[in-house]
């Protein structure tokens, strides 16, 4: 009986013991002006997050004026191809065989010289030549040219015949040479 | 009766989160002057550190900025609110890896104790030594019995409250902080308090 009331007395005294602990615990006081500071801690929090959020709209629409110039530049691209600019072909005919010839044998200084061209642009240029009278603007003839010029209007017959017979030697010329060409690769 | 005005009085803090940004954050503030105390002593019980309490009460209402735009949806605000900061701190403590030192409250408090109180020297010893014992054994505790005994001890939340905070049932409530008491009782008369004195 008496130990049954010591253990009920126990039992009641670490009941207070507990209740005085937790009573501790739950009284906890904070420092003065937690709510301010709270506040305070909100409104940076806040502020934080709009500034963060006004800097993606910022980045977002740089992006999407980024990518408005870059269509629209691609689509003014493929619109208007560029001018290539061509040789034009002198408009009196000697000119013109004389530019061709210079064509043909042209050195490789001179190809060192011409503007590498891109491919597409190249195919464009071949299909223009045909009217080559644009650029360089035609020379003036030489002497010789004007003398030559002049003999051909006033006697086109005789001109015919010089030409026919130079031709015919030239002809005679490159024959002679193949023949040479042949006797040697023959006789090695 | 009370209780129920002051779900009322919750309600109407709320309400005014419907109206815009500038409600909004009358309504935050409002919860913060009202419930601040609450959140820092919720905290306070489980991470038994002044500052890491003001930090998880700080964390606890910046979640409650993020989710603003459902404070109106919120019935309760303060169960809301105790829900929110038991989480925050338990989560904290989780974090933190380590039980924190037992604060001595005043290093200088049971000389004068002894100084003041008609008490004698040993009897006021043993009192602090059983008061460490008891903070000891509440952290001991398993959670589900721990959640339910510090909560009920607050002042400001009742049985019901506690119960909608931890989403149980009022009576799962009561029956837990009289079997977590149990225990405590238990293990200190193991450990030889109460007996002597």
């Amino acid at each position: 009986m008496k130990d049954d009331n010591e253990n009920w007395r126990s039992r009641d005294e670490l009941d207070r013991a507990l209740d005085a602990v937790l009573a501790k615990c739950a009284a906890a006081e904070p420092r003065v002006g937690l709510e301010d500071r709270i506040l305070a801690n909100l409104r940076t929090v806040e502020a934080r997050a709009a500034d963060r959020k006004w800097w993606n709209w910022r980045m977002v629409t740089a992006l999407v004026v980024v990518l408005i110039v870059a269509v629209a530049l691609a689509w003014r691209w493929n619109k208007h191809p560029p001018i290539v600019k061509q040789p034009a072909v002198p408009t009196s005919p000697a000119s013109a065989e004389a530019l061709r010839h210079e064509s043909k044998s042209g050195t490789s200084g001179e190809k060192a010289m011409r503007p590498k061209v891109p491919h597409a642009v190249k195919h464009a240029a071949v299909a223009v030549n045909a009217k080559l009278d644009v650029f360089p603007s035609p020379l003036p003839l030489s002497e010789q040219e004007k003398i030559l010029a002049i003999y051909v209007s006033q006697y086109p017959e005789h001109a015919a015949l010089l030409a026919e017979a130079r031709m015919e030697a030239l002809r005679q010329q490159d024959e002679e040479r193949r023949r040479m060409m042949a006797a040697q690769d023959s006789g090695q | 009766m009370i209780e129920g005005r002051r779900v009322l009085a919750g309600e109407a803090i709320l309400s005014g989160a419907a109206a815009g940004e500038c409600g909004r954050d009358q309504a935050i503030e409002r919860l913060v002057r009202e419930h601040s105390r609450l959140v820092y002593r919720i905290a306070y019980a489980v991470l038994r550190q002044h500052h890491d309490a003001e930090d998880a009460a700080q964390e606890t209402f910046v979640r409650v900025l993020r989710y603003s735009s459902r404070l109106a949806l919120v019935e309760n605000p303060k169960t809301w609110l105790a829900r929110i900061a038991w989480r925050v701190a338990v989560d904290r403590n989780k974090r933190r890896g380590h039980d924190p030192a037992i604060p001595l409250d005043d290093p200088q408090k049971p000389i004068s104790e002894i100084a003041s109180s008609g008490m004698g020297a040993d009897a006021t010893l043993q009192r602090s030594q059983l008061a460490a014992d008891i903070e000891k054994l509440i952290r001991a505790l398993p959670q589900k019995l721990r959640a339910p005994l510090v909560l009920s001890t607050l002042q400001e939340m009742t049985p019901r409250e506690v119960a909608a905070a931890l989403d149980l049932k009022e009576a799962a409530v009561r029956s837990r902080v009289f079997r977590a008491r149990q225990i405590l009782k238990e293990k200190l008369l193991q450990r030889g308090h109460g007996v002597t004195s």
